[in-house]
């Protein structure tokens, strides 16, 4: 083989592997969303802007915000930066966290799902009152769903709609615990931009 | 039974070098025989290999590179902001199909551009790169797609990982360079966004930039790279310190610079690395200066900013020291009991000066919160260089430095905006020292630092005031300033800079006198010294609106391309460098804050770049008809 024609072999091989390295992200994500479970949570929206995505709607869930002393804990503490394993579990229309942990569920049975995050920050809280007075542990967790991309401008109007109307987002959960965001309703229709 | 070896002088590559030619020169002479030739040559111990003259690579920077690269840039950034718009009207899918068959095609043009037309090097470079920036917009694309979070590392990471293997076979320094700065962008993302140290950063420095900046032999990759882990070094410090900002972060950055100026040494050991010297030791002097320049500030902010006790520091924090102390230490080793240049012997007596400096930041804040011991440190370093070299460069340049602090010793300043005005007429009055070093001394490297320490002070303070935000603040705080301590100093500071530029300066011109002003530097530097009060003015009477806003950053603009283009013309880096940092954070600054859709800012991206990257491609095709016309 000359010298030419090694490079161009060469120089095919790294655009397959570029190619390869965004359709394998592409692939990945779908992949999660195919096969994960689908459940349609509450959410608060606000509406900042991404740098390199443009306007996305800030989405922030019940479960964002975990008070260790209300679940089931493997761990005690949580860092910031630490992985966590929330186990979800549906009481009425709402899904709510009832079991926390450092790694995977096994026993995960109908009506729950298990999501994985990041714990983003902690803080203390205190309860009851005299020689009942404790604290535990409050997280906030990221769970990587909390944007939804819309053309410029359009969130704006989501945002309007939230004082009045409820908001909410159909997200799919694989068994990982790998979550991402599908769809999003308002009073229960379908948003869609055109 | 002693081993000869031990009493020979070990010799570094480059005394080894000049020593060589020394005793081929007497020997060719006949001062010495050829016997005494090699009696000579015994005496030593030799370097494994014949020191090679290291052609020396020229960087003219070219109109051509420079403007293909803008224009690649700018299409990438455009059709990355299209991405950001989410234009509805298209489906994801065929956005996809395009971004992906037009860096595909961006890619192959390149490659073939490079293949067949081998004098359109650049533009087959500038197609590549393009090429990259539009795989960014793909993994941007998808990322939007499927709503993942809008902080997201991992995206920079791919995109950076994606450019590495086109870096390494086309030997490409400019995509090279994109992937470092993906990379910084990647790891500020990690440790900043989940506020943990990132240590994978330092691996892929390590392992894989750091190595293929030698692979590259870019002398400019290998000072990023070494720049790039000291300021992981600061950033996972605070990480490491939680969320208290420290004097004591200064420390193991001061320990880094000297691992750099040590490092610089050890590369005089092998022949294949001794021209890599200069970066580790201009970089690890950068490094210390910077620690040393913001010392003072603590001294200014009081005791609350300054740490309470050496207790209060992490184990992390104290592996990290040890760890480059360690390094120090090795570096200094390698060398022992080598005979060196003059600048490398330099460099070893006054690694002790300068460790002492870097262990006095563990010692001030147990000794008094004070802004004069802040000085302490510079104070060292430039008595030790005069010591050794009897040069006052660094004497002078510390008196000056440490005459710009004194303010903030004799009065509690109350208004943030007095400390900006006070650096800019310091800016401008150490500009007018350099040029009178230059006239009256003749005193180039004196004059050229204190002009490029002046232009850093004075741009740094147009840069703050650039913003109308904070302009707007420091009308709203400005209170009439009674202390007549800053009315000593900028009253004795204007006239100084009067007497001195009407002494020596404004015959001082170009081309009458060689060294003299350009034309542009003979309009700029009135406009230098005049800005400070024109600002003064203008938050006094509280003028800062959308008209001042404006002029000033024209002004700002005005001045940096002035100092670019003389820059330019005289060939030095220093003022190029400078200049052009501070214009590109002035209009990256002012770009992220237009307000306009992104529909038309990656539009006039887009077209701007087409514009520009065809004023390239036909500058440079002209370029090659020149030369088959003189062939």
């Amino acid at each position: 083989m000359n010298k030419s024609k090694k490079t161009l072999f060469l120089f095919s091989v790294a655009i397959v592997i570029q190619i390869g390295l965004l359709f394998s992200f592409l692939i990945k994500r779908e992949f999660h969303i195919r096969r994960g479970t689908k459940i349609i949570v509450k959410t608060v929206p606000v509406d900042p802007r991404s740098l390199f995505r443009g306007d996305y709607i800030h989405l922030n869930y019940e479960f964002s915000r975990i008070d260790l002393a209300e679940v089931t804990s493997s761990k005690e503490h949580f860092y910031r930066g630490d992985k966590i394993f929330v186990k979800l579990t549906k009481r009425g229309e709402e899904w709510r966290p009832v079991e926390t942990g450092a790694s995977p569920f096994k026993d995960i049975a109908s009506g729950e799902v298990m999501i994985r995050g990041a714990v983003t920050g902690h803080q203390w809280l205190w309860h009851g009152r005299g020689e009942r007075r404790h604290k535990s542990s409050v997280l906030n967790v990221s769970y990587g769903i909390e944007s939804y991309f819309v053309p410029e401008g359009e969130g704006k109007y989501i945002e309007d709609q939230i004082s009045q109307k409820r908001v909410k987002v159909e997200l799919s959960i694989d068994r990982g615990g790998y979550a991402s965001v599908c769809r999003i309703f308002i009073d229960g229709k379908e948003v869609r931009f055109q | 039974m002693e081993n000869p070896s031990e009493n020979k002088i070990r010799l570094s590559v480059y005394i080894a070098n000049w020593l060589k030619n020394q005793v081929d020169f007497w020997l060719k002479n006949q001062i010495v025989s050829p016997t005494q030739a090699a009696n000579i040559k015994n005496l030593y111990i030799w370097p494994e290999e014949k020191p090679s003259q290291v052609p020396q690579e020229k960087h003219p920077i070219r109109l051509i590179a420079v403007l293909q690269t803008i224009g690649a840039f700018l299409i990438g950034i455009g059709v990355i902001s299209l991405v950001a718009f989410n234009w509805s009207k298209l489906l994801n899918v065929t956005k996809l199909v395009i971004i992906v068959s037009a860096l595909v095609l961006a890619h192959f043009s390149g490659f073939f551009i490079l293949t067949f037309r081998p004098k359109m090097q650049r533009c087959g470079s500038t197609f590549i790169f393009l090429g990259n920036l539009l795989y960014g917009a793909g993994i941007w694309l998808v990322a939007q797609m499927y709503h993942i979070h809008h902080t997201f590392p991992t995206g920079v990471f791919l995109w950076a990982l994606g450019i590495i293997p086109f870096a390494y076979i086309l030997r490409s320094k400019l995509n090279y360079f994109l992937a470092i700065a993906l990379f910084i962008l990647w790891t500020l993302g990690e440790s900043i966004g989940y506020q943990r140290p990132h240590l994978l950063f330092l691996l892929v420095l390590g392992g894989l930039m750091g190595p293929l900046s030698y692979y590259l032999k870019s002398k400019v990759g290998l000072a990023i790279c070494i720049i790039s882990a000291g300021t992981w070094l600061l950033v996972n410090n605070i990480l490491w310190f939680g969320s208290d900002i420290s004097i004591y972060l200064f420390f193991p950055l001061a320990l880094y610079a000297l691992f750099l100026v040590g490092a610089s040494n050890a590369h005089l050991l092998r022949n294949n690395l001794w021209q890599y010297r200069k970066i580790y030791l201009f970089t690890g002097i950068a490094v210390f200066s910077v620690v040393v320049f913001l010392l003072p500030l603590f001294g200014v902010m009081q005791s609350e900013f300054i740490s309470p006790s050496l207790s209060s520091l992490s184990l992390s924090f104290w592996i990290c020291s040890v760890v480059l102390l360690g390094g120090v230490i090795f570096c200094i080793r390698l060398t022992s009991g080598m005979q060196l240049d003059e600048s490398a012997s330099l460099v070893r007596k006054m690694m002790l000066s300068l460790f002492a400096a870097s262990l006095y930041i563990l010692a001030m804040p147990t000794i008094k919160h004070s802004l004069l011991l802040t000085l302490f440190p510079v104070a060292i370093v430039a008595l030790a260089y005069w010591h050794y070299t009897k040069s006052r460069l660094l004497i002078h340049l510390s008196l000056v430095y440490i005459i710009i602090w004194l303010p903030f010793c004799l009065v509690q300043w109350k208004q943030v905006f007095v400390l900006f005005f006070l650096f800019l007429l310091y800016g401008a009055f150490c500009y007018i020292l350099g040029w009178t070093y230059l006239s009256r001394f003749q005193a180039v490297a004196t004059g050229n630092l204190f002009k490029a320490f002046g232009l850093t002070v004075g741009f740094f303070s147009l840069y703050i005031f650039s913003f109308s935000s904070l302009s707007e603040y420091f009308a709203g705080e400005y209170a009439i300033i009674t202390d007549s301590e800053f009315w000593i100093i900028t009253i004795f500071l204007y006239l100084v800079i009067f007497f001195l530029y009407t002494q020596y300066l404004s015959t001082f011109y170009y081309p009458s006198h060689k060294k003299g002003m350009l034309p542009e530097e003979r309009v700029a530097a009135p406009i230098l010294f005049i800005t400070p009060m024109i600002i003064f003015i203008e938050i006094a009477n509280k003028f800062t609106g959308t008209f001042y806003t404006l002029f000033i950053n024209f002004l700002t603009l005005s001045l940096l391309i002035a100092f670019l283009a003389a820059g330019y013309r005289r060939k030095q880096v220093s003022l190029k460098v400078i200049s052009f940092l501070f214009l590109a954070l002035l209009v990256g600054t002012r770009y992220l804050e237009i307000e306009w859709s992104l529909l038309y800012k990656s539009l006039l991206f887009i077209v701007t770049g087409i514009i520009v990257l065809a004023v390239g491609i036909i500058i440079e095709r002209n370029k090659e008809k020149v030369v088959v016309i003189n062939e």
